[in-house]
């Protein structure tokens, strides 16, 4: 099966998720600071009446926290109840992504890859420095890498963040 | 998906609305005693039927057979075959729970046990009647599709055969398919059978279930059902009535059935044209409308169909979640519409046409909001109904009778309110039951009638939704109470002796406390009172108990209509911008940084605001959510702009939130907390601004937990003590007393209670005329008064560039003030007065405070001295000729007991002094008094308790009466409307020497008139 895979920079890592996922990309605009929130959190905003709580990624995999994030951008994911309809006609698997709007902050956009199902790789057991739970599976194009990310469970980190 | 999973759902909810609906029907049964309603029982019995007929649809024998029975003992009870009973009634009960819990669990219904509810029922009609006897009417031919079919039967009741018979009704066999006529046509069993009974009676179903191995299988082939279908319709209309091919009916020969049975089957025939003929006439127009359950509808028996002639309300169901999701929608709108409003408004003058659609925009959005909300709304009578229910069951248990009655189930509230209602109101219900009412014994020694009564009670007022649950039992006993609590540490023992009888009640609301005395089946189950207060708050509700001990209890609790758009202040702080619902909001305070070190305090490193006569406890918002500086001082006294200060309460807890700016309020839409924030405590949800920023939500209980809440107890305690000793309630002779300086060595105190503000100001702004020192402050002159022109102290030495403080007394004619120098401290402490060794006028005399010998001086003697204008001692009525008039004095403090006497007997009164209220009805019997001056805030009795007894007394009735009191200070005169109407003839604040005098005299010169005219 042929997937296609928006790919996004994050400081020095190539990293890519399913383009059905992607609900838009988009400038931060006006985030909402959530005060004594754990790191990840950076935030919430107003997407069109709708409320994304905004997470930053670098804190997620272990880096440090973005640090000028008025010239980052957010990617935008869909909600569980978006991707319904590409989980039942198996084009994408279920993945336990809850129904609030989530916003990644990243550097910038990259290409959309288009990959075949056989072409995404395990994880090698060190993948630069982002624990392995949180990687689906690595893509090789050309002398880059793609790291697939796990977006289920970054999310399900960010949950349990704040204990 | 498959035919089953279609119709599966519909199918338990509309069982489960039928029963719903039986429920309480089997209860208005068992109360109507003897005179069985033949309606009801028909309701009951076409519901159980229903369930029934469309358990057969999915082969479900388990509800089959139930409700099989229950139908038959529900036709018996009809013909009178059975007499009505209570075990009965227990039977049909026992026997809608196991309906309800399969239907709950519809996958695992076969394999629950019903075989002794069924046994039950069994033995009751055996015992009462003989089962019934059926007939077989029609043979099943052999299923079109699925061969090999074992032929069956329908087995009718023979009365059942003679009833159809009588009312002149056909029968017909009816077989339907239900993928080729349900499925295919978006139909469901229930559609099916509601149509049926428009038009006649749905007798039996019957599904070949042995035909196909497993429910597997019958969902591959196409599955076939038998209806027996009475009717007045003639055979040729059965097909167009019924939606369905001809050949799926079946005639059935009525006569030749009764005939087998060779009884009366003639004279059902003959009766048959006329029966007919009449309820062909009943049913014009009734064609097609749905059944809804629960319509009441009179259905005789003779008739055997009685269709309502009512036309239901045409109607759709929605889901919950489109529904919510409007709901956000319509929140969205509102605030686009604000926006644009705000945007466009400037463009309004220049714009012709503008403003008009800009209005017709505005108000279609607010209608269609109020509209949506609307449809959330769903009536009490959700949750009341299961009530009958819970009490009878409770009641007969504990071996009480008990009657409930429920008003008010129309009113509509949001179904998540309704849902929140729910567990809160089980158990103020379960607790009148259990706790309330008395049993009948005890209740007929106590004059009550045996039954008692619990009144469920829910009406619209303000906007807001009332709810009280009253019942006529034992009460509550406050002293009982208050002994728990203090038991338990919830309370000191101190604290609890100066409540009153009302908030020793109350404390059943503190988390921890529980009445029950030992756990019980009923309450006591952990969860207490404190749980339901969290509850209803967490609504954004109030709850209060009032209680007569030996008459009952009411608990009324105030709900709002919906909780999807609230009224929140806007505050700000740290930069950021913060909603707070309104309804946790208190009041709201500032403190002007010259106050700020008078009214804050620290007790045990923690803040606390002192705001009239208590000490409340203060959370930084800043330091809360972490948004002060690192390293930012944490003090609070150390700033020099006012101090802005939220007063909130969340379960019976007050404190004080610091917050930067208080911005304005807003109506405001509730969103939820996205779950990443679920963690965190102190917010309960989102909210989109009018300026399209995302803001938080501050969750009082959150923060109250967050804060540590037994610290705030405990402070809440102390202030509560500070707070009563300053009324001098408990410890009689500690006072409140503020000790300042005068920029001289000596040391000043005054009674805190008296001073109603503390102002900084610089000395330059003092103007003189003549000799008279004034300074114009909020539109008025005040007279300043200072302490060295008065009294034997050191002048200090004074300079325009000085700042000095004025302290304002209460409850003053003419505005005036007394200068000083700081503020030293506050202190509590006993006041020993030495009224010898320092004396002179306007001095109380000395007392040592803090191990320095402080002076107190007489603040209104000092007035009287700097103004004598302004003053005139009333002299007591009477000359030399008459007898001194006696007043009796109750005061519990020894200072003021000290100086009110004093002023009475410089005014030529005879005074009588008690310490406490008790001690001054003592004296009240023992001697003659002209007058009384009470305080109020005293212990053993308070002013209240003797003023309600003097009342009572009619010896005493006429007597004049006064309340010297700090009470009702500043404005809140509801303390002493309320004192007016306790029954006192005047009510004045403590040491006003001139005004107390005034107001005695006055009150002895009407009663005199009084007494002359009589």
């Amino acid at each position: 099966m042929t997937r296609q895979i928006a790919t996004f920079h994050l400081g020095e890592t190539l990293m890519g998720i399913d383009i059905l996922m992607v609900k838009e990309i988009n400038r931060q605009v006006n985030i909402s600071p959530i005060p004594d929130a754990p790191p990840q959190l950076r935030g919430l905003m107003n997407l069109r009446g709708r409320v994304v709580t905004v997470i930053d990624l670098n804190v997620c995999l272990n880096r440090s926290p973005t640090g000028n994030i008025d010239a980052a951008r957010l990617l935008i994911l869909k909600t569980r109840e978006d991707i319904q309809d590409f989980v039942a006609d198996g084009q994408l698997e279920d993945m336990a992504v809850g129904e609030d709007i989530v916003g990644f902050v990243i550097d910038r956009m990259d290409d959309v890859a288009t990959v075949e199902e056989d072409e995404i790789l395990p994880p090698p057991p060190n993948v630069a420095d982002i624990g392995e739970d949180l990687i689906r599976g690595v893509i090789k194009r050309g002398n880059r890498l793609i790291i697939l990310l796990d977006v289920a469970a970054v999310l399900e980190d960010v949950m349990a963040a704040g204990k | 998906m498959t035919d089953f999973d279609e119709l599966l759902p519909a199918f338990v909810e509309e069982s489960q609305q039928h029963l719903q609906v039986i429920e309480p029907d089997l209860l208005a049964l068992e109360k109507s005693g003897e005179n069985v309603d033949p309606d009801t029982v028909n309701r009951i019995f076409r519901g159980v039927h229903s369930i029934k007929g469309a358990s057969g649809f999915f082969g479900f024998q388990n509800i089959g057979r139930l409700s099989h029975v229950m139908e038959n003992s529900l036709s018996l009870l009809r013909d009178n075959k059975i007499p009505l009973t209570t075990p009965l009634i227990d039977a049909l009960l026992s026997g809608v729970d196991a309906l309800k819990s399969m239907l709950e669990d519809i996958s695992g219904s076969e394999s629950f046990d019903i075989d002794s509810e069924i046994a039950f029922l069994k033995g009751l009609i055996d015992e009462n009647a003989e089962a019934p006897k059926t007939v077989a009417v029609y043979k099943k031919p052999a299923d079109h599709q699925t061969t090999g079919t074992v032929p069956a039967q329908f087995h009718v009741p023979r009365s059942e055969i003679r009833r159809l018979v009588e009312a002149g009704q056909n029968l017909y066999a009816v077989k339907i398919y239900l993928n080729e006529d349900l499925r295919k046509r978006g139909r469901t069993p229930y559609d099916f059978i509601n149509n049926m009974e428009t038009t006649g009676e749905f007798i039996d179903s019957f599904l070949d279930v042995e035909s196909v191995s497993g429910l597997s299988d019958c969902l591959e082939n196409e599955l076939a059902f038998d209806f027996l279908f009475a009717t007045d319709l003639t055979p040729g209309t059965i097909p167009h009535a019924l939606d369905l091919p001809g050949d799926r009916v079946t005639v059935i020969d009525l006569g030749a059935v009764e005939g087998k049975e060779g009884k009366e089957g003639t004279e059902g025939q003959r009766d048959r044209g006329t029966e007919g003929q009449r309820d062909r006439g009943t049913k014009a127009g009734n064609e097609g409308a749905s059944e809804v359950p629960g319509k009441k509808e009179p259905e005789g028996r003779g008739r055997g169909r009685g269709r309502g002639h009512v036309q239901a309300e045409e109607k759709i169901r929605v889901g919950v979640n489109f529904l919510n999701e409007l709901v956000n929608l319509a929140g969205e709108l509102v605030l686009g519409r604000n926006q644009l409003l705000q945007a466009a408004l400037p463009l309004v003058k220049s714009t012709p046409g503008l403003n008009p659609v800009l209005q017709h925009i505005s108000r279609v959005t607010t209608e269609m909001q109020e509209k949506i909300m609307q449809m959330r709304m769903q009536p009490l009578a959700i949750v009341f109904d299961k009530f009958q229910r819970v009490v009878r069951d409770l009641a007969k248990k504990h071996y009480k009778e008990i009657r409930l009655v429920a008003s008010g189930g129309d009113v509509e509230l949001d179904k998540t309110i309704i849902e929140g209602l729910s567990d809160p109101l089980t158990h103020l219900v379960r607790n009148a039951v259990d706790h309330g009412i008395e049993s009948p014994g005890d209740r007929e020694k106590a004059g009550k009638p045996r039954y008692g009564t619990i009144t469920l009670k829910a009406f619209h007022q303000g906007g807001q939704v009332h709810l009280t649950i009253v019942d006529d039992g034992r009460g509550v006993d406050p002293d009982f109470v208050a002994g728990k609590a203090v038991e338990k540490g919830i309370i000191s023992r101190e604290a609890a002796a100066g409540m009153s009888a009302k908030d020793r009640t109350r404390l059943i609301f503190r988390p921890g406390f529980s009445t029950a005395k030992e756990i019980t089946d009923l309450s006591g189950r952990g969860v207490g009172m404190d749980v339901v207060l969290t509850n209803i708050e967490g609504m954004g509700g109030t709850a209060d108990l009032e209680s007569a001990p030996g008459q009952g209890s009411t608990v009324t609790l105030v709900l709002p209509l919906t909780l999807a758009i609230v009224s929140g202040l806007m505050i700000e702080s740290g930069g950021q911008f913060f909603i707070l619902p309104e309804v946790d909001i208190d009041e709201l305070v500032r403190v002007k940084p010259d106050e700020i070190g008078e009214r804050i305090d620290a007790v045990r490193n923690a803040w606390v605001l002192r705001l009239r006569d208590v000490l409340l406890p203060l959370v930084d918002l800043n330091r809360l959510l972490g948004l002060t500086e690192p390293g930012a001082g944490t003090d609070l006294t150390d700033r020099d702009d006012p101090l802005r200060i939220i007063v909130v309460k969340q379960g019976g807890i007050r404190f004080g939130l610091v917050v930067d700016r208080i911005v304005n309020t807003e109506e405001i839409v509730v969103k939820p907390l996205p779950r990443y924030l679920k963690r965190m405590a102190c917010f309960s949800g989102v909210s989109i601004l009018g300026n399209g920023k995302v803001s938080l939500i501050l969750d009082v209980a959150g923060i109250v937990k967050k804060t540590a809440i037994r610290r705030l107890e405990t402070i809440d305690e102390e202030a509560e003590r500070a707070g009563e000793q300053e009324e001098g309630a408990v410890a009689a002779e500690v006072q409140t007393l503020l000790i300042f300086d005068n920029d001289t060595p000596e040391r000043f105190a005054l009674p805190l209670e008296l001073i109603s503000r503390i102002e900084k100001v610089s000395a330059s702004r003092i103007e003189r005329i003549k000799d008279k020192q004034f300074l114009q402050y909020q539109g008025e002159k005040l007279r300043l008064v200072f302490l060295e022109d008065h009294l034997p102290v050191t002048r200090p030495e004074r300079s325009p560039d000085d700042t000095i403080g004025l302290i304002v007394p209460k409850g003053m004619a003419h505005p005036m003030g007394i200068v000083f120098k700081e503020v030293i401290n506050t202190a509590m402490a006993a006041v020993e007065l030495d009224t010898a060794s320092i004396m002179a006028p306007g001095l109380f005399g000395a007392a040592v405070i803090d191990d320095r010998i402080t002076l107190l001086p007489d603040m209104y003697r000092l007035f009287e001295m700097a103004a004598p204008e302004w003053y005139r001692t009333e002299q007591a009525p009477g000359g030399v000729e008459k007898k001194a008039p006696r007043i009796l004095l109750a005061e519990d403090t020894p200072f003021f007991r000290m100086v009110e006497k004093d002023y009475l007997a410089s005014a030529g009164y005879e005074v009588l002094a008690a310490e406490n209220g008790r001690q001054a009805l003592q004296i009240l019997e023992e001697e003659p008094v002209d007058a009384v001056i009470l305080d109020i805030v005293m212990p053993k009795m308070t002013g209240w308790e003797v003023i309600a007894a003097i009342r009572s007394d009619p010896r005493l009735e006429k007597l004049p009466v006064m309340a010297v009191t700090s009470l009702g200070n500043e404005g809140d005169l509801s303390v002493v409307e309320k004192g007016y109407e306790a029954g006192f003839d005047e009510w004045e604040l403590k040491l006003n020497k001139t005004r107390l005098l005034e107001k005695l005299a006055g009150m002895l010169r009407s009663a005199g008139a009084k007494g002359e005219s009589s």
